[in-house]
């Protein structure tokens, strides 16, 4: 690992320190040791995944959607009915 | 004001056509069944109160910019790591909610696939028709 960047940092009155916002990363993990000394990894958060099915699905409703096409309205306390005499 | 709520066409209409046909007739299996249940359920949630906590609705951005239109996705149950998720928007006219997706797709659990796409990086609409284009040969 190669230092890129070194400085000094006071904390303020409310017990803060504040970093330089040109990082990398977005999020980081902080650790305080008892020996005054912090440690800050950074994370990366999963990017989230969709199936590829539902996808295609979505699209095509939507574009129905825009359109105005959608099914019946459901009859919600019928349907709910029916899940609870299962 | 209760919601009303619509599937999405074609595809979430067929699927909660035959979730019901086969809560009528008692001819779904154990998988089914559970699926018919909890789904009814966060219809039901929805159509009272969209942002109910237990629901746990948000936007996904992603989908938002794909579509030009707010996409929310509900949680179908808690504490549950692989929850399924129901996508929804507001519309098409006031006072609806239309579902338009659900995720994981039912198809891919009962045949374990796994095509799954990165929100991030997600093909076009165009490019995902012409592979399924290329699919069906």
């Amino acid at each position: 690992m190669r230092v890129v960047a070194e400085l000094d940092i006071k904390k303020d009155s409310r017990n803060r320190i504040t970093l330089p916002a040109d990082l990398d990363y977005e999020f980081f993990h902080m650790k305080r040791f008892d020996d005054g000394h912090i440690e800050l990894y950074p994370r990366a958060l999963i990017d989230p995944t969709i199936s590829r099915r539902t996808l295609r699905d979505m699209d095509e409703a939507m574009e129905n959607v825009q359109q105005g096409r959608v099914g019946e309205v459901l009859d919600v306390a019928a349907l709910e009915l029916l899940a609870d005499l299962e | 004001m209760r919601f009303q709520i619509a599937p999405g066409v074609p595809d979430m209409k067929a699927l909660i056509d035959r979730l019901r046909n086969g809560l009528e007739t008692g001819t779904l299996d154990k998988d089914d069944r559970r699926l018919a249940k909890k789904l009814s359920k966060t219809i039901a949630d929805l159509a009272r109160t969209p942002f109910y906590l237990s629901l746990q609705s948000h936007e996904i951005e992603a989908l938002t910019v794909r579509y030009g239109a707010k996409v929310y996705q509900s949680y179908l149950e808690n504490h549950t790591p692989s929850a399924g998720r129901l996508v929804w928007v507001y519309g098409p006219q006031r006072g609806m909610i239309t579902l338009v997706g659900l995720e994981p797709h039912p198809e891919d659990q009962k045949n374990g696939a796994d095509n799954r796409v990165v929100l991030s990086r997600m093909p076009t609409a165009e490019e995902l028709a012409a592979e399924a284009e290329s699919e069906t040969g």
